[in-house]
């Protein structure tokens, strides 16, 4: 069967699948494509506007803003990808596990992911960083336990729908057994509904990552982060705005571009769609 | 089993004075309990077919899905050859499970939409210990053409087949694993007319190549007619009235029988078509 390219269909993944492999490859290239070590202090062009020798001008330290902000995407990256793993492995897993026992199972697992769900994100982000420490491995681990309640709830609800269908009772009556039937059955309509979620908590991930280094509890200085950069900036917004700028556009095109994608997702995966 | 003293060996399946209540699920859990099943019996012979006729709620789809084992039930037994289904297990439950075969009535759910029609009915081979690829795509060709669709159909997706395609590769997945009961849940209902007349036309043709029991569930007097040698009627869970499927439609005894029968509609050409095409 020939399936021709369906604009309607691939058109917002076509755009916005570019820009987010622009920004992974700027964080796995980083030290090869950034004009400047990221570290390197230069007092003689402090607080520079952005110019021919620093496009993007320097901080208030005389350090490379372009170099930084490239830099500063590593952070993001890992830890929106490893953030989003921890979200999506354990979501799934309880969701799968409540749909399948329901009953008792089911109403403790969802009454615990409530709970977890009513505090506002970075007020837990804030609460677990406090009593891991600071760094940026447990942000991850932090912004990776905000997750977990959103995924369960999503793999939960479509897993109960897919198991009122009649393929489910037809596979049950061929007599497939029950890890089998999660794996053929349940997780694979399970995963485009968690892929777009993946999509969109990563946006969320790296925004969350940067607020909390915004607040000082995620990357350390002189470890440069688009939140950390932000904050630092902010000192000097009428005289440098650019320190702020920079990092704050590059945070914007990321979260707005992996939110797309997620609605993009959405139209690709769902095989009722006709080309 | 008691109650299958004096039986014919014959008997495929028997159902003894077979109860489900449904509770009622009110914020309070109370009131609203519904009694799907009502002590019923009927009993079913090797190569027999039977129909279930009833308006809807009368509890004919789940008689079907306690036979299944997918709905509980509260008290009475059903065995089938011989052996009581409530309390099967292991490889006896699996035995079962390959056994008996259900046909459901919506055909656009009846497919997990992310596999192709052809590893759909191939996981029915698979299940009976064939694992070779090639094998099981030969077997899925060979079934697909049997139920009179493409074989090339195997590699379409739920989705890109119609109503009535879906129907037949439903059936194939069904006879796949080489059932002795077939259980029909409204098969015809969601297809159109003249689809409906084929896919009756198709049952009757496999049954004699396949040779499997049959019951069928539904709400259409006339498909029973055309269909079964046999006739249940049930009515709120309750079975009014049995019999020789001629005999009940041309003789009903009970009144909810008589109803029944004189609510069909006499539009020519739903009575007759299947008929027409024997």
């Amino acid at each position: 069967m020939i399936r021709q390219l369906n604009w309607r269909r691939y058109g917002l993944v076509a755009v916005t699948l570019p820009v987010v492999a622009l920004v992974f490859l700027a964080a796995a290239l980083a030290p090869v494509i950034a004009p400047y070590d990221p570290f390197e202090l230069d007092v003689l062009v402090m607080l520079q506007g952005p110019g021919e020798n620093h496009l993007l001008g320097t901080d208030e330290l005389g350090r490379d803003i372009l170099s930084r902000v490239i830099h500063a995407s590593r952070v993001s990256i890992v830890v929106g990808l490893v953030a989003v793993a921890i979200g999506a492995t354990g979501g799934v897993l309880i969701g799968v596990l409540a749909a399948h026992f329901g009953g008792a199972v089911d109403s403790v697992l969802m009454r615990f992911m409530e709970i977890v769900f009513c505090f506002p994100a970075i007020l837990l982000a804030v609460i677990l960083m406090a009593n891991l420490g600071t760094s940026v491995l447990n942000a991850m681990l932090a912004i990776g336990i905000i997750f977990i309640p959103g995924f369960a709830r999503l793999t939960r609800a479509v897993a109960q729908t897919v198991q009122r269908q009649p393929f489910l009772e037809a596979a049950i009556c061929l007599g497939v057994g029950p890890l089998r039937l999660v794996t053929r059955e349940i997780l694979p309509n399970v995963i485009g509904p968690v892929l777009v979620e993946a999509a969109v908590a990563f946006s969320y991930a790296v925004l969350l990552e940067s607020a909390l280094s915004f607040l000082g509890l995620g990357a350390q200085p002189p470890e440069p982060s688009w939140g950390n950069m932000i904050n630092t900036g902010r000192g000097f917004i009428d005289q440098a705005p650019w320190i702020s700028l920079a990092p704050g556009a590059a945070l914007f095109i990321t979260v707005f571009s992996f939110n797309l994608l997620g609605d993009g997702l959405r139209d690709v995966l769902d095989p009722k769609l006709h080309d | 089993m008691p109650f299958a003293a004096g039986m014919p060996d014959a008997m495929l399946l028997v159902a003894r004075k077979l109860s489900t209540t449904f509770r009622g699920r009110g914020l309070l859990r109370r009131g609203g309990d519904v009694r799907a099943l009502n002590e019923v019996s009927f009993s079913l012979a090797k190569n027999q077919t039977l129909g279930i006729v009833g308006e809807s709620g009368s509890g004919k789809s789940t008689l079907l899905r306690v036979i299944l084992r997918l709905t509980p039930y509260d008290s009475g037994n059903v065995a089938f050859d011989g052996a009581e289904v409530a309390t099967l297990s292991g490889t006896a439950l699996k035995d079962l499970r390959r056994r008996v075969q259900p046909v459901f009535q919506d055909p656009y759910a009846t497919f997990n939409p992310r596999f192709s029609i052809g590893s759909s009915i191939g996981l029915g081979f698979e299940l009976l210990g064939e694992h070779r690829r090639q094998g099981v795509r030969e077997e899925v060709r060979r079934l697909l053409d049997d139920v009179g669709l493409d074989p090339d159909l195997e590699r379409a997706l739920p989705h890109e087949l119609s109503g009535g395609q879906r129907q037949r590769a439903a059936i194939a997945r069904a006879l796949a694993v080489r059932p002795d009961l077939l259980l029909l849940d409204e098969p015809t209902s969601a297809l159109d007319v003249s689809v409906q007349a084929q896919v009756l036309n198709l049952f009757k043709d496999l049954r004699r190549r396949y040779g499997f029991s049959l019951i069928l569930v539904t709400h259409d007097l006339p498909v029973v007619g055309f269909m079964c040698d046999h006739l249940l009627v049930m009515k709120s869970g309750e079975v009014v009235e049995r019999g020789a499927t001629a005999t009940v439609i041309g003789k009903p005894v009970s009144p909810y029988t008589r109803a029944l029968i004189d609510s069909a509609p006499e539009v020519s050409g739903k009575k007759a078509q299947p008929a027409e095409r024997q």
